[in-house]
This record gives C-alpha cells, structure tokens and sequence, in this order.
C-alpha cells in the first residue's frame, strides 16, 4: 500500500495547491499504470472537488483547511478529502452533463467520470469525500 | 494575468493562459468579454498554451461564445491539445463550439 498525504490552507485567488495535486498525489496514479490521459482526468477530478470546497464548503473565504490522502492498494486508487466547511447538501449530484449552453454545472460530471466510487460523511465538523477509482487491467 | 490578443483581418485572437481554472477564470472572462464587445464579434480563442482548464474555464469559453453570438458573430476553437479536447467531448462542448486544429484554419474559416 502507497500513501501520500497533502494540506494547505484555502486562498481563491491562488493555484499553488493545483501543483500538490499534481506532483505528489499523481504519483500514485502514475505507479499505478493509469495513462496520460487518465491521469489528466483524476488530476482535473480532484481539482474540481477541491473547487467545490473552496466555493461551497468555505464560501470562498481564505486561510481555511484542506487535507488530501492518496492510497493505492492492489485493486484501487483512493483519494480522501477533508475539510471544516458547511455539510454538503445531500443526496451528491448525479454528475448528468450539463446543457451545453450552461454557463456552469460541470464539476460532478467531470468528478464522477473518473471516479465511479464517491461517497461523503461527515463526522465531529469534518466532510470526509471519498473518491475511489479500479486500478487499470494490466496488459 | 493579462489575455494575450491581437487582430487579424478584423478577428479578435485570443490566446489562453496554461492553466485556465476557479482562480483566474473570472479575471479571464472578464477580458473575454471586453475584448469581444470591443471588436467585431468574430473571435478565435487558440488553447495552444493551455494545458489545464477546469470547468470554471470551460465557463469563459462558454460565456465568449454567448456573448460573441450575441453580436451575430461566433467564436472559433484552434490548437487545442489532447486532453482538453477530451473534457470538450466528455462534457460534449465539442457539439456546440468549431474546433479547428490551427489558429489560421480558424481565422480563415470566418472568410
């Protein structure tokens, strides 16, 4: 089992943190024999969560705290996101594309393209997104 | 960030930064715009640059393309990579934009 974990602090003006995700936690997904492509997808899935904690979650204020864990077991590629921020409203959008002429309403479609499992909790003030994605069939 | 442009037989060229995301999507879809309302309504954006767009960018392309039909004009795609291509398909924005592998192609398409 690998393991990589990632924090910082939220600012809306600033993409430092996009450069966590793709350094450290594409590691994993590059280990595991995901493709170019596919990595892109993970990459843009979880910058899309994030995206979502930062607007919704945060309501765009700055300094507050996001965590990430990547774990890659034999069968899965599974990322963990935690914040302090308002609940998520339930049930989780399907991810159904939006209209084509909608100016937003994207993020879950793009979220759920790449990770199949996604399930949230939230426990003592914490949200807890678990996005889970089946390792590639090796050739 | 300050949106590349230049004009070519009355064509607003646009190119977009390398990474296009929540974080300058608004600075960006504000200069869209501006240059659009400014000029003839016939834009090509190149993505040549940009190799990281979220789905706040897809929202400036999206709102550039409304506001230059809005002028009766359109608003041309060129040298897009790989991978944005495929966030084009998967949220099936490829259906709604002309997406021209070169910026000249583009420029050239509007006549």
């Amino acid at each position: 089992m690998q393991r990589v974990d990632i924090a910082f602090s939220t600012d809306p003006d600033d993409m430092a943190w996009h450069g966590l995700i793709e350094t450290r936690l594409m590691l994993l997904a590059r280990a595991a024999g995901f493709d170019e492509l596919e990595i892109f997808g993970l990459q843009l899935a979880l910058v899309e969560a994030v995206n979502n904690i930062i607007e919704h979650a945060y309501d765009l204020q700055p300094d507050q705290p996001v965590a990430i864990s990547g774990e890659c077991s034999a069968t899965e590629l599974l990322y963990q996101l935690r914040d302090h921020g308002r609940p998520m409203p339930l049930p989780l959008p399907s991810g159904e594309p939006a209209a084509t002429d909608a100016a937003g309403g994207r993020g879950w479609q793009i979220i759920r393209a790449s990770f199949p499992g996604v399930a949230y909790a939230r426990h003592d003030g914490v949200n807890l997104l678990t996005l889970r994605r089946p390792l590639p069939a090796p050739d | 960030m300050t949106l590349k442009h230049r004009q070519e037989n009355g064509i607003d060229v646009v190119t977009l930064p390398q990474r296009l995301v929540m974080a300058n999507a608004g600075d960006a879809r504000a200069q869209l715009k501006e240059i659009i309302q400014s000029g003839s309504g016939r834009v090509v954006v190149n993505l040549a640059e940009t190799s990281f767009m979220d789905s706040s960018g897809l929202a400036v392309v999206v709102a550039g393309l409304q506001t230059a039909r809005k002028l009766d004009g359109d608003l041309y795609l060129a040298q897009m990579s790989d991978s944005i291509r495929a966030l084009f398909e998967l949220t099936r924005l490829h259906t709604v934009f002309q997406i021209f592998d070169d910026e000249t192609a583009a420029v050239r398409a509007f006549g």
